[in-house]
């Protein structure tokens, strides 16, 4: 186990490595001069020369790349996080700070409702196969899969706003502050996740199933006069749950990413339309520790997945 | 809960190919899997689409015509008209040229260097083997439309370089596909064959194992044409994708949801509709592909 772990990490370590220098080496790529995009204005008379040049200086843009990334790196692992945003100054740990929970709690419960919903219709949809519930749950979930969700979300806000002339309010509060607020402002988005994410858990669970269900030892269960309810949540749903966890984890972390476009129709202030928004006014230290961020958060969730699979299955030796 | 049989086997496929020629197959297909030909259908709909633009869009896709601006969708203009007048049909349907050219050239970008790096990777092994794997891990670390979302940035919208940063983020994992695949084709009796008649390496990667690791890439390719239309749509609705006049589904509905949601909702909803129904149908065919080339899954 313990080998297992450290083999692990040694892995986890060059894999963020390579990720944060293609982040930084990206933003380097960014058109134009960052220093003379600030500042604005005309580039060719001397004393703006001297202004940009200047700024650069401080903004430590004229050191070598190596020192440049030497310093992103560091900061974040001191907290600070890469500085400050270049449009209005703010810190990256209050941009983040504000940012994150709102994000977190989307995702959050998206998968408590999708965890809650797909794997009783998944098991439904195996046990009773090629029946309606089957069909019905398939149509459902193949949809869910298939249809973009920001079409889904506009169409829901413009059937709100039409037919209950509702709108969603203005501004984001957290749980804490204002909860009304906040369940108005985040019911739909999260509605609209967990469909997204429950289509592709419930088929997972529903192959899963089918395929326990045909093994050896469900029918010898069967066999000694076991009732169904037994056989399904005793023997065959343990067997079934492990790829819809593997499953399950990996879509969390692609939904800590895949909220961006829902973040910005429904006006969340989260990590994606931070980025998004900082993507459009090139404020590259942002856009630089936001993704950071969401690739630190990926990658430890996968690794929190990877350890995971010894503790659910003991069959698996740790090598 | 009644009584669940669960059949042993639940239906006996025959291989394709049962069928004379190629429309016996397809005729073979379309009996087997209604729903994948179905999308297939929808699919050859989009391409045709896309080819002929010109013969069927009735107006041009970008002129002006601020007189018939926000026409109701109705005769004259089947599905209405925009803030500047623009046919919303005429754009539909070259924004399928733009969708299919952004999902086309990025999965075969991405298949090619992806296949190319993947084989050698498990054909290689050793060192180089170890850093492609942490250079592809680097990579899917990356939330994919995260990582597509920045290199366009970098590289300033186009059609192309949407096309290129998709390509990207589809690499890593034709990689890990390719590499798996070759990984288990390198053992084959066929590959000592060819070596031990004095075949170079060069050779024997290109001749024998590319050709028997590209059944797995091809079924991923085809679901990823589907993932890149849609990231396209994201991109450019985000406003961070193929830049305005040129008509693209996503920067339609951005145009139509910002501010003419409710009074022009056609704006929003015909293009984010053709989207759904080409991601339902690749999702179809998809299905239906993979049911036919890994047996194990049949009947599910």
């Amino acid at each position: 186990m313990q080998q297992y772990l450290v083999r692990r990490l040694m892995l986890f370590v060059p894999t963020l490595f390579v990720a944060s220098v293609a982040i930084f080496v990206v933003m380097r790529l960014l058109p134009g001069d960052v220093a003379q995009l600030i500042l604005g204005g005309d580039a060719s008379s001397p004393s703006a020369q001297q202004q940009i040049e200047t700024y650069r200086e401080a903004l430590g843009l004229n050191d070598p790349y190596p020192v440049q990334y030497a310093r992103w790196a560091f900061s974040m692992i001191n907290g600070s996080f890469g500085g400050e945003s270049l449009v209005d100054r703010e810190s990256l740990s209050a941009i983040i700070g504000r940012r994150l929970p709102v994000t977190l709690q989307l995702a959050f419960y998206a998968m408590i409702i999708s965890a809650i919903v797909s794997i009783p219709l998944g098991i439904l949809a195996a046990v009773h196969q090629d029946r309606w519930v089957d069909y019905l749950v398939r149509v459902v979930t193949i949809a869910g899969n298939a249809v973009p969700n920001f079409w889904i979300a506009l169409l829901v806000l413009l059937g709100l706003s039409l037919w209950f002339l509702w709108t969603p309010p203005v501004f984001y509060k957290n749980l804490w502050d204002d909860p009304s607020t906040h369940v108005q402002k985040v019911l739909w988005p999260t509605l609209i996740l967990a469909w997204g994410f429950s289509a592709n858990v419930t088929r997972v669970t529903r192959a899963s199933m089918l395929e326990v269900l045909r093994q050896d030892y469900v029918r010898t269960a069967r066999a000694k006069g076991l009732t169904d309810r037994v056989v399904v949540s005793r023997h065959a749903l343990q067997n079934a749950l492990m790829p819809v966890i593997t499953l399950s984890g990996l879509q969390l972390a692609g939904l800590l990413g895949g909220t961006v476009v829902l973040e910005t129709i429904f006006g969340l202030p989260g990590i994606g339309q931070g980025i998004v928004l900082a993507a459009t006014t090139r404020d590259y230290p942002v856009i630089q520790s936001l993704v950071m961020l969401l690739v630190l958060m990926m990658l430890g969730l996968n690794l929190v997945i990877d350890l995971c699979y010894g503790i659910i299955d003991p069959r698996l030796s740790y090598r | 809960m009644t009584q669940t049989t669960v059949p042993l086997q639940a239906d006996v496929i025959l291989p394709l190919g049962q069928g004379a020629g190629v429309l016996g197959q397809l005729w073979d297909f379309t009996k087997r899997k209604p729903l994948g030909a179905a999308g297939a259908v929808v699919l050859l709909t989009l391409v045709l689409a896309a080819i002929f633009a010109d013969v069927i869009a009735p107006y041009d896709p970008i002129a002006q015509n601020v007189p018939h601006r926000l026409r109701e969708p109705g005769a004259g203009y089947l599905l209405g008209t925009d803030t500047y007048g623009r046919d919303v049909f005429s754009r539909i349907i070259f924004g399928a040229r733009v969708s299919l050219y952004i999902g086309l050239v990025s999965v075969l970008i991405g298949t090619v260097v992806g296949v190319l790096v993947g084989v050698s990777s498990g054909y290689i092994g050793g060192v180089y083997d170890l850093l492609v794997q942490r250079i592809v891990d680097g990579m899917m670390g990356f939330p994919p439309l995260i990582l597509a979302l920045i290199l366009v940035v970098a590289m300033g919208p186009s059609i192309n370089s949407v096309a290129f940063a998709l390509a990207v983020t589809y690499v890593p994992r034709v990689v890990r596909l390719a590499r798996a695949s070759a990984l288990s084709t390198c053992q084959e009796m066929y590959v000592d064959a060819a070596r031990a008649i004095g075949g170079g390496h060069l050779r024997i990667m290109l001749r024998h194992v590319v050709p028997n690791s590209l059944a797995p890439v091809f079924v991923l390719a085809t679901g990823y044409l589907g993932t890149a239309i849609v990231a396209e749509a994201s991109l450019s609705f985000l406003g961070l994708g193929v830049p305005p006049p040129s008509p693209s589904w996503g920067g339609m509905m951005q145009f139509g949801a910002r501010g003419y949601l409710e009074a022009a909702p056609w704006l929003t909803f015909y293009p984010g509709l053709a989207l759904s129904g080409v991601v339902f149908a690749f999702g179809l065919l998809g299905d239906a592909l993979r049911d036919v080339f890994d047996p194990r899954l049949r009947g599910r």
